[in-house]
């Protein structure tokens, strides 16, 4: 009874998310120039889920490089014209950005594609020419 | 024996399942990467007329040109010069008037003792200029370097039969930053 309690297809179940790499934002203009970020979530096999959220977070700032201690801070990257740090929690994590959301099928193999726009915006005038670094961390939660 | 094996079985089983549940969220990374280059801009202000009595052979007043730098950094950079200079076809009259002020009666002086605008070189450049200032970079002021200098200029040297007429030249300003 045991065994046939337990959903074979658990072992094919998958749930996945990618970004495809955007360029380097240009720090000659405040705001930057705005950027695409193309998010692809992928799930399935999913019993009993019929929603999928997908949201992005940062939680350090982007930082320069050798003895250059100046940096951009992640309240200062936003999405969709706001930062990116939300100050709520979403996808179950605090301070992430939803990005996307919709309903999905229980079990049906599915895909998403989420674009939204990226830039720097209130960075410090005074920042050292430097080039800065950062890791936006992409979610993708069903329920 | 029986319900061993079966217990076995069902162990394993219970592994496969474990084994194959998904993190959910599931998670990924993304890099982002900002440039963030060097300035330097420079300007300069108009400068007023020069006031040339009949039969004199210098400007009545002087005139002061003031020349605003900034600029921001690598650590790497140690200096900023500011410079100016005149084209040499100095100051030219209009219509068919073909007297002109040569560009060595064009004086500059940063302080009282005034020289030819032109006279030598600086801001990489070989001739043609005056050196208006040199600027240390340092931590304090590389990442916000702005600097505004005064250049006073006057006309000496001027030909005391020039004809009656408003005369034009054209003063360019350099900022260089070294190394």
């Amino acid at each position: 009874m045991l065994v046939m309690a337990t959903p074979a297809y658990a072992q094919f179940q998958y749930l996945r998310i990618s970004a495809t790499p955007m360029a380097s934002f240009s720090l000659n203009a405040n705001p930057t120039a705005p950027q695409t970020l193309t998010v692809f979530s992928e799930w399935g096999w999913l019993s009993g889920d019929s929603t999928v959220n997908v949201c992005v977070s940062m939680t350090a700032p982007l930082r320069g490089t050798g003895t250059n201690t100046d940096t951009i801070p992640q309240a200062n990257v936003q999405v969709n014209n706001l930062s990116i740090v939300s100050g709520s929690t979403k996808c179950g994590i605090v301070n992430a950005t939803q990005i996307g959301s919709g309903t999905m099928s229980t079990f049906l193999p599915g895909n998403r594609t989420d674009t939204p726009s990226i830039r720097i915006s209130g960075y410090s005038s005074t920042l050292a020419p430097d080039t800065y670094t950062g890791t936006i961390t992409l979610y993708v939660l069903t329920f | 024996m029986k319900k061993s094996i079966l217990f076995v079985f069902v162990v394993l089983m219970l592994g496969v399942v474990a084994s194959a549940q998904i993190t959910n969220p599931a998670t990924a990374t993304t890099q982002i990467t900002a440039l963030k280059g060097e300035s330097l801009t420079v300007s300069a202000s108009a400068v007023g007329q020069f006031a040339i009595a009949a039969g004199a052979s210098t400007s009545t007043a002087n005139q002061d040109l003031t020349i605003t730098t900034t600029g921001n950094f690598v650590p790497g950079r140690t200096s900023v010069a500011v410079c100016a200079g005149m084209t040499s076809a100095g100051m030219t009259g209009t219509g068919g008037n073909t007297d002109v002020i040569p560009v060595g009666n064009v004086l500059a002086s940063t302080a009282s003792t005034f020289a030819a605008l032109n006279a030598g070189p600086g801001c990489s450049l070989a001739s043609g200029v005056t050196v208006v200032s040199t600027n240390a970079l340092t931590v304090a002021n590389r990442k916000a370097f702005s600097k505004s200098d005064v250049l006073h200029l006057q006309l000496s040297g001027l030909a005391t039969n020039l004809q009656a007429d408003l005369y034009t030249g054209t003063v360019t300003v350099y900022a260089y930053v070294t190394p």
